[in-house]
């Protein structure tokens, strides 16, 4: 699925002062591409736009030539927000298929597929069955991961998703989602605030600028598709590190 | 490698809380009575002004009889009157959810259910609607409704802002929303509106019993007699099954109400106590 992004202009309610200011910006075609800025220069803001969830004050945002709204009622657009926000008082593979629920009988053929995603997301049956309380962050967030999949979605959209877990976990849910995005072939677009993070997951990191957010770096991360620990200590990977902080540096 | 840390691998039954839970208001049941009689033994108190719990206790056996027929009678009455005002209160916070202007325009009057002593509404109930069993219930409903339509309008609209962007990121129909997330995630505030409403309705059905008259069976009209009688341990004895009913009524639907919501829904009255 290809984002394209076209004078994109956003103000918030009672503000003079736009927060976001995107002339031009193509996005998707199956890469993975990281939204780094810093807190408040409308990351969030600008991933709200893209999935339809916020109406920008000016400007269009097209997914493979349709609406935001288009996509999302076929169920090929996927959002991970920054908590799991599951249903308290429903199972783990009740929440999983949450979305087929709602979007009706076209999508419940994808329900015959849980069982492989579950696989995919690491997820036993034992774990479906409890609530939300009764799993830890981490089998939360891949309750919430295999709930954004359940669609079969071409895009994947995610709000920080990993900021509240501890450094390990974060690691493995990162690799776990970069490996996803390569076997499903999955156009993804995350916004965070960890540079490592984005250069650890990404085909390309965007930074954004402050007030009004604009597209300011474009860093293309020219390492292997599978992103193991060892390329994590390389010299490129570190090199790629250093060129995006210089980037947020000279923004912030 | 997988994560574990599930919440139920740890012992949910904390004895030590129990203990504390039951034993310290039992504690200051005790403390109360003994001084209570420490009072009277240093006063030297007429019975006819203030009785010895022994007296008090002694007119509970003499007349458990009659204490149960009327706590019955008043318990009927403040069930009627309650499930009435939880569909009431359940449908007119429902309305309250589903349109500000609504809200806006009529929760002030249902503030003046809240407002208006119950000792002023019900005489105008038992005037306008007869002496009976029916007027006793009104009373109960009317005094009672407030919490129901306060508890569960903020349960309605306090919806997690990710859970509402969730629903819409799915094109979810308005209906589904309500079904599948505002119903659902209102039911401990619901239950929390109905477990204070039921000690109100008790205390509701027993003023109702006071202004319906003295012929009519239940703890507000046994109340008034014994009163009139001077029969002080009788009196206490009758307050003391009032307040225990009103006790009662809040626990059975705590227990209840905590069961239902941990048992079918996962979710505990913790959040909105």
């Amino acid at each position: 699925m290809v984002i394209e992004i076209t004078s994109l202009s956003h103000t918030f309610n009672g503000s003079h002062e736009a927060l976001l200011n995107i002339p031009r910006l193509t996005l998707g075609n199956r890469s993975f591409v990281s939204i780094v800025g810093s807190s408040g220069s409308g990351k969030s803001t600008l991933l709200r736009i893209i999935a339809g969830l916020l109406s920008p004050t000016a400007g269009h945002v097209s997914l493979d030539g349709h609406s935001p709204q288009q996509k999302r009622d076929a169920g090929e657009l996927a959002f991970i927000f920054q908590s799991p926000t599951l249903l308290p008082w429903r199972t783990a593979m009740q929440n999983i298929v949450l979305p087929c629920e709602l979007q009706g009988g076209r999508l419940s053929r994808r329900q015959q597929d849980v069982h492989g995603l579950l696989s995919l997301v690491g997820l036993s049956e034992d774990d479906t069955r409890k609530r939300p309380a009764q799993l830890s962050g981490g089998m939360q967030m891949r309750v919430s991961l295999a709930r954004s999949l359940i669609t079969r979605p071409e895009l994947m959209l995610m709000d920080e998703p990993f900021a509240a877990l501890d450094d390990i976990l974060r690691i493995q849910l990162q690799d776990e989602v970069r490996r996803i995005h390569c076997e499903q072939k999955i156009a993804s677009v995350l916004v965070t605030h960890n540079i490592r993070e984005a250069v650890a997951m990404s085909d390309r990191v965007l930074v954004l600028g402050d007030k009004p957010a604009q597209i300011t770096t474009d860093v293309t991360v020219a390492l292997p598709a599978e992103r193991d620990s060892d390329v994590r200590r390389s010299r490129e990977f570190q090199g790629i590190v250093n060129q995006v902080t210089d980037a947020l540096y000279q923004v912030v | 490698m997988k994560e574990n840390g599930s919440l139920n691998d740890r012992p949910v039954l904390h004895i030590g809380h129990m203990a504390v839970g039951i034993g310290a208001p039992v504690a200051v049941a005790v403390t109360a009575v003994t001084g209570w009689q420490a009072f009277i033994w240093v006063t030297g108190v007429s019975p006819l002004v203030l009785p010895s719990p022994w007296q008090v206790g002694h007119a509970l056996i003499k007349e458990r009889v009659d204490l149960v027929e009327a706590a019955w009678c008043t318990t009927c009455a403040a069930l009627i009157g309650l499930a009435a005002s939880t569909l009431l209160g359940v449908l007119t916070a429902f309305a309250f959810s589903q349109s500000s202007i609504v809200r806006r325009t009529f929760y002030p009057y249902a503030i003046l259910l809240q407002t208006v002593p119950v000792i002023a509404i019900a005489p105008i109930i038992v005037i306008s609607f007869g002496r009976g069993f029916h007027s006793v219930a009104l009373v109960s409903l009317v005094i009672s409704l407030f919490p129901i339509i306060t508890n569960t309008t903020t349960g309605l609209l306090q919806i997690d802002a990710g859970h509402l962007e969730l629903f819409k990121l799915h094109s979810a129909t308005w209906w589904q929303t309500l079904w599948k997330l505002r119903l659902p995630s209102s039911l401990a505030y619901v239950v929390s509106g109905i477990r204070i409403a039921g000690g109100v309705a008790v205390v509701g059905a027993i003023v109702g019993e006071f202004f319906v008259g003295t012929s009519q069976p239940g703890l507000g009209a046994m109340i008034q007699r014994k009163a009139a009688g001077l029969a002080m341990d009788e009196l206490f004895a009758t307050v003391c099954v009032s307040t225990l009913l009103g006790v009662t009524m809040f626990g059975t639907i705590t227990l209840i109400g905590e069961w239902i919501l941990k048992r079918f829904f996962g979710m505990s009255l913790s959040g909105v106590r």
